[in-house]
């Protein structure tokens, strides 16, 4: 895959993704390339198929055709297997290129999911203590440094209940950089958040874009798609309708359904 | 308010004791048909039979009015008298010093003896004397008795069961070394038991009567006269005769037994009578014994809670199947029943199946930890399953996503969260689990609340001891209640929204 030397930064091929809930087809043989350390943004209408997307990329989904790369790590389908936790975790060899790819890639949630028994500092250090096996004191020296990168150092001793939206989300950011991951998914990560707290996470995003850092961003910010997204990809109905930089998809749509949704979107 | 209050009143005044005659004649005698042969018992035809039953029936004749049978506990009997729940007692009642404080005995029908009951081949001892000289040895015997009265003033480890069944069935089991008990009871349950073996001669003699209430001089002078006349016509004998209970002790001493003053137990001083300092130490020992077996019964329940929430919820499908069964089964069974089967019945099933003396490691207190584990345990089971899914799936999602494995992410992140969710009505489950303890006094281990039964009955001060021991209760359970609450304040700082 690309930019084997960087630290920073993967690649991600998708080909002919298909994924079923029982009759319905939500994912309908989806073909993508993400060039590493390209910020993309994924857009489409709702019940597109985005969420289902960046979700079979670190198999949080399972998922029934096709396959997933993720720098080195593969996946094909079928992804699928049961597991003690209500999180559908693939068996045997798949198992472990998933959690390879889980590591490498970090995930922020639209709803935070901040762990609220633990503080700030604790959700952050969490994964590296626990999984990665680091030593505490370093794990703390780490995630001090990433929380005063998102602007936050003061409130490392808080729990995630007394912050407001927007800091929440930029713990997030943070405890997803903890493992110094080369990608990061976002799942509409500024849809919960009113207009102004909006600005202090994407802020953070667009600072990140600085690293090299592939980003996936499924998003309704058209404004940010077309300020900080290397590509725009637009998915509907289960399949990729257009594909190329923000002015190509944004300004100059190829097809009908394309222009009919960013018209009402863009209003 | 006001109208529970009134619904009250009506409800004692309602319940306040007839008095004598306003019921058309008819007597109620107050006795206790379980385990009570070969007194008073039910045969096999469901009919009440046994040699008191007799007498009972003589008397009906001689004092032309109808007797009632009304079932009571045996060891409620004097309480019952007095609260005026039937006319007399007759059940095997001794003459006891603190009895005799309370009720007028009638002459005595029959002279008991104690007889001393071991299993067949006991070697350590062969008599009263030198079961006293080994203070290893634990005997049985019944609740409320003579026997329990002797055991007590010589400071003999013993285990008063309510019937005498339990008794000799421990004796067998080898949870008590020797069964001390009325002359009557002994011949008829020991029969030809060819397990166990009578030691030594009877000793202690003493007086049964029949007990009325202080102020029914009437009644007991006519009951007297009744009795009387039945020694002299020799009915009483033929009674006793048919029952195999006239012996030469009754023989040479009944006749005369009214004036009779040398009896071992029933003209002994009271001494110091029913004081806070008597009785407070067994209190807080009983105490002790509640707290402790609270606190090990807990921690076998939360155990066993969580084990069999993780089997059902995440385990495989058979293993799913048997939690469900679990909890179903021990929410459903009644803990007394349980702790009957555990104490009573399983040394039995142990046996039959080849594990012989396992029967005596079976103690009270090791089957009343077992029962309120196993009960409390399919309670937390609930408890805590309920919790582990009321934590959101997107915490498990958010912990994968981190590379965290489903145990890990069990351990450390959904676990403590439902802990704390888990924590106010575990809390409550455990103020119910420390009421519940109470109810291993019915397999005779001496908590507090057992112990408040037997200072009550025996010094029949119910209301005096009883508002100690409800202090005492409440000394422990709210505490307990502050302590959960201010665990849940600490935990769920900052947690908000």
């Amino acid at each position: 895959m690309a930019n084997e030397s960087s630290p920073s930064g993967l690649g991600i091929r998708v080909n002919g993704l298909v994924k079923r809930y029982g009759d319905r087809e939500v994912l309908r043989g989806v073909d993508l390339e993400i060039v590493a350390g390209h910020t993309v943004a994924l857009i489409g209408p709702s019940g597109g198929g985005k969420t289902t997307l960046l979700r079979c990329l670190n198999g949080l989904e399972s998922f029934d055709g096709g396959t997933v790369h993720v720098g080195e790590h593969a996946l094909s389908a079928p992804v699928q297997g049961r597991s003690p936790s209500p999180v559908k975790a693939p068996m045997g060899d798949q198992a472990s290129q998933v959690v390879a790819i889980r590591r490498s890639v970090g995930m922020i949630f639209q709803d935070f999911q901040l762990f609220p028994h633990l503080s700030v500092l604790e959700n952050i250090t969490a994964a590296a203590i626990w999984v990665l096996g680091e030593n505490p004191t370093t794990a703390r020296e780490n995630g001090m440094v990433l929380l005063e990168r998102v602007r936050l150092a003061d409130f490392a001793h808080r729990r995630p209940g007394q912050l407001s939206g927007g800091q929440k989300q930029r713990v997030a950011i943070a405890r997803a950089l903890a493992l110094r991951p080369r990608g990061l998914l976002c799942d509409e990560i500024t849809s919960a958040l009113d207009p102004e707290t909006k600005h202090e996470v994407l802020a953070v995003l667009e600072d990140l874009k600085q690293e090299g850092l592939t980003v996936v961003m499924v998003t309704h910010e058209i404004g940010f798609a077309r300020r900080a997204a290397d590509r725009v990809v637009l998915l509907a109905e289960g399949a990729v309708t257009e594909e190329g930089t923000a002015e190509q998809v944004l300004d100059r749509p190829r097809t009908e359904r394309a222009s009919r949704f960013l018209a009402r979107v863009m209003g | 308010m006001a109208g529970i209050w009134a619904l009250i009143a009506v409800t004692v005044l309602l319940q306040s004791p007839l008095q004598e005659g306003q019921q058309a004649g008819i007597l109620r005698w107050g006795c206790d048909e379980e385990g009570g042969a070969p007194y008073c018992f039910l045969d096999s035809k469901l009919v009440h039979v046994g040699f008191e039953v007799d007498i009972v029936r003589q008397l009906e004749k001689r004092l032309g009015r109808e007797i009632r049978f009304t079932q009571y506990g045996f060891e409620s009997l004097i309480p019952g008298l007095l609260k005026g729940d039937f006319e007399f007692a007759m059940n095997g009642l001794e003459v006891l010093p603190d009895r005799r404080l309370v009720v007028r005995f009638s002459r005595p029908y029959f002279l008991y003896r104690q007889q001393l009951t071991v299993r067949t081949g006991e070697t350590r001892f062969d008599s009263y004397e030198s079961l006293r000289a080994n203070s290893a040895l634990k005997v049985g015997t019944m609740d409320g008795t003579a026997a329990e009265a002797l055991l007590t003033r010589d400071d003999v480890k013993h285990a008063s069961y309510s019937t005498p069944t339990e008794a000799f069935r421990d004796l067998e089991l080898g949870r008590v070394d020797a069964v001390l008990i009325d002359l009557p009871m002994a011949q008829h349950y020991v029969g030809d038991n060819p397990a166990l073996a009578f030691a030594s001669q009877p000793f202690a003699p003493g007086r049964y009567a029949i007990a009325v209430r202080p102020g029914s001089e009437e009644l007991a002078q006519a009951i007297d006269l009744a009795l009387q006349a039945m020694i002299d016509d020799g009915s009483l004998k033929a009674i006793l005769g048919r029952w195999k209970l006239w012996d030469d002790f009754n023989a040479a001493n009944l006749r005369d037994a009214v004036s009779t003053s040398e009896w071992l137990l029933e003209d002994q001083e009271i001494e110091g009578g029913w004081t806070v300092g008597r009785y407070l130490p067994l209190l807080l020992d009983g105490t002790r014994v509640t707290l402790v077996l609270t606190l090990s019964s807990f921690a076998l329940a939360l155990c066993i809670g969580l084990g069999v929430a993780t089997a059902r919820l995440y385990g495989p499908r058979p293993l799913q199947i048997l939690a469900i069964s679990y909890v179903e089964f021990f929410r459903g069974v009644p803990l007394l029943l349980l702790l009957f089967f555990l104490y009573f019945g399983l040394p039995s099933v142990l046996g039959s199946l080849g594990l012989t003396g396992v029967g005596e490691w079976i103690t009270p207190f090791g089957a009343a930890w077992l029962g309120l584990g196993l009960t409390y345990g399919a309670y937390e089971a609930e408890i805590q399953r309920a919790a582990i899914q009321a934590v959101p799936q997107g915490q498990w999602e958010a912990a994968a996503a981190l590379g965290m494995s489903p145990g890990l992410t069990f351990r450390r992140i959904i676990f403590p969260q439902a802990f704390r969710m888990a924590l106010p009505p575990t809390t409550s489950d455990l103020v119910a689990l420390f009421k519940d303890t109470s109810v291993a006094s019915a397999i005779t281990l001496l908590e507090l609340n057992k112990q408040y039964q037997i200072l009550a009955k025996s010094s029949l001060k119910f209301v005096e001891i009883g508002i100690i021991t409800a202090l005492l209760y409440l000394a422990l359970s709210l505490p307990l209640g502050l302590a959960s609450r201010a665990l849940e304040r600490r935990m769920g700082v900052g947690h908000g929204k």
